[in-house]
C-alpha cells in the first residue's frame, strides 16, 4: 500500500477511496462543504463522494470508477 | 397506442388477432428468436401486460391462445440468451462484465465525439421504447422477493419514478427530451421503426421481470443497466450540448449522472440479497447481467456508424 517508509502518499489514500466509491446516505437534507456553501438532497438516497473527483460534488458522478 | 404494423407472418397473425380476434395459427415452426417478425410479435405481447393497445380486449392478455404463443416466442429467446451466454468468451462476474462494458465502443462515447443531430434523433428513436417505459417491468418483481431485496429494490424504483414528484419521473425527463428534440414523446411511438435488436433488448428484459423464475436474472440485469449507465450518460450529456440540443433533451441523462451513481450500489445490494451467496443463483444473477451488456451491446453495434478511416 504505502509508497515508502512514510506511509501511503495523498494520491494513493484517494485511490484506495475511489475503489471503495461513494458513501451512500439516507435522509440527508443538506450537505455544507468546508467554506459554508449547501447543495440541498434532492433523493432520499445520496451518494456522497469520498474520492474528491467527481464534477458535481458532493455527489458521486461515477469518477471514482475511473480512477482505480 | 395503436397496434404496431405488422412485418411479417407471425407479427401478422398476432396483429389481427389483437384487432379482430383472427384465430393465431399454429405455433411457428422453427425458433427465429432474432427475426424482427418474432421479436415485433413477442413485443405486442408482452406489452398487453404494461399499457395494451387501442381498442384492444384487455382480456386477451392472459388470454389461453396467447399465452401459448408468447411462451413458445420467450422460450426461443431464452433459449438463444442462455446459448449466446454458454459460448461468450464476456467476464463470468457482474463487475467484470460491467467493466468490459466501459471497454466497448457504446453508444454514448458515439454521441459525445462525432453524431450529427440527425445520429442523436435515430438513437432516441430506438431509445424510446425502452425509456418511456423505464422501471416498469421492475415493478413486476417486487412482489416476488423477500423483505430485505424488496425494500432495496422499493428505494431504487422509488428515486426512478420520481420521489413522489411527477416531473422527475425518468420516463417523463424522456418525453420531454423527445419532444424538445423534435419527436414524438408519445410511448410507443417509434415501435414501427424500432430495429430488431431493440425489440430483442425490451423483450429480453420482459422476459426476466414478468417471469418469477428469472427475478435473479432480473436483479443482475438492472446491477449491470445501473453500473454502465452513470459515465455514459454524462458523455451523452457532452454530446448533446456539443450539439446545441436545448436543456430538456440532456436533462434526462443529466438526472441519471447522480442517479445511477446511487443506483448501482442499491441494484448489486439487491442481487447480495437476492442470492443469500447461493452459486446456483450467482449464476443467474451473472446470466442476467451478461444479457444486458450483450444486447446493449448488439444495439451499439446496429446504431454507432464505423468511424471513417483517416
Ligand atoms: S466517489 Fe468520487 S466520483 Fe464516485
Amino acid at each position: 500500500m504505502s509508497s515508502g517508509g512514510g506511509g501511503p502518499s495523498a494520491h494513493e489514500a484517494l485511490r484506495e477511496r475511489a475503489a471503495h466509491g461513494p458513501a451512500l446516505v439516507r435522509g440527508v437534507g443538506f450537505v455544507v462543504d468546508a467554506d459554508g456553501e449547501a447543495t440541498q438532497a434532492r433523493r432520499p438516497v445520496v451518494a456522497l463522494c469520498r474520492c474528491e473527483a467527481s464534477a458535481r460534488r458532493p455527489w458521486c458522478d461515477g469518477t471514482h470508477k475511473r480512477l482505480v | 397506442m395503436r397496434i404496431p404494423t405488422p412485418c411479417g407472418p407471425v407479427s401478422q397473425a398476432v396483429h389481427d388477432h389483437l384487432d379482430s380476434g383472427a384465430p393465431l395459427p399454429d405455433l411457428p415452426a422453427a425458433p427465429e428468436p432474432t427475426s424482427r417478425d418474432h421479436a415485433l410479435a413477442l413485443w405486442m405481447l408482452h406489452e398487453l401486460a404494461y399499457r395494451g393497445f387501442d381498442g384492444v380486449d384487455p382480456d386477451l392478455e392472459w388470454s389461453p391462445d396467447v399465452l401459448r404463443l408468447r411462451n413458445r416466442l420467450n422460450r426461443d429467446l431464452e433459449a438463444w440468451l442462455r446459448q449466446a451466454f454458454a459460448t461468450s468468451t464476456l467476464p463470468r462476474t457482474v463487475t467484470g462484465l460491467v467493466d468490459a462494458d466501459g471497454d466497448l465502443p457504446g453508444v454514448a462515447r458515439f454521441v459525445r465525439e462525432r453524431a450529427t443531430a440527425d445520429d442523436v434523433r435515430r438513437i432516441l428513436v430506438q431509445r424510446s421504447v425502452y425509456h418511456l417505459k423505464e422501471a416498469d417491468p421492475q415493478c413486476f418483481v417486487l412482489p416476488r422477493l423477500e423483505p430485505a431485496a424488496k425494500a432495496a429494490l422499493t428505494e431504487l424504483q422509488y428515486d426512478e419514478l420520481g420521489d413522489g414528484d411527477p416531473a422527475r419521473v425518468h420516463q417523463h425527463l424522456f418525453a420531454e427530451a423527445m419532444a424538445a428534440a423534435g419527436l414524438d414523446p408519445t410511448y410507443g411511438a417509434y415501435v414501427d421503426e424500432a430495429d430488431e435488436e431493440t425489440l430483442t433488448l425490451n423483450n429480453a428484459i420482459s422476459l426476466l421481470c414478468l417471469h418469477r423464475r428469472l427475478r435473479h436474472a432480473a436483479a443482475g440485469h438492472l446491477a449491470a443497466f445501473e453500473a454502465t449507465s452513470a459515465l455514459p450518460s454524462a458523455d451523452m450529456v457532452r454530446g448533446l450540448q456539443r450539439l446545441g440540443f436545448s436543456e430538456p433533451v440532456w436533462r434526462y441523462y443529466d438526472e441519471h449522472v447522480e442517479a445511477d451513481a446511487v443506483h448501482e450500489h442499491l441494484a448489486r445490494d439487491i442481487c447480495d440479497l437476492v442470492t443469500g451467496g447461493d452459486p446456483e443463483l450467482e449464476r443467474e444473477v451473472v446470466f442476467g447481467a451478461f444479457v444486458c451488456i450483450a444486447l446493449e451491446e448488439r444495439c451499439a453495434r446496429r446504431l454507432v456508424p464505423e468511424p471513417v478511416p483517416a
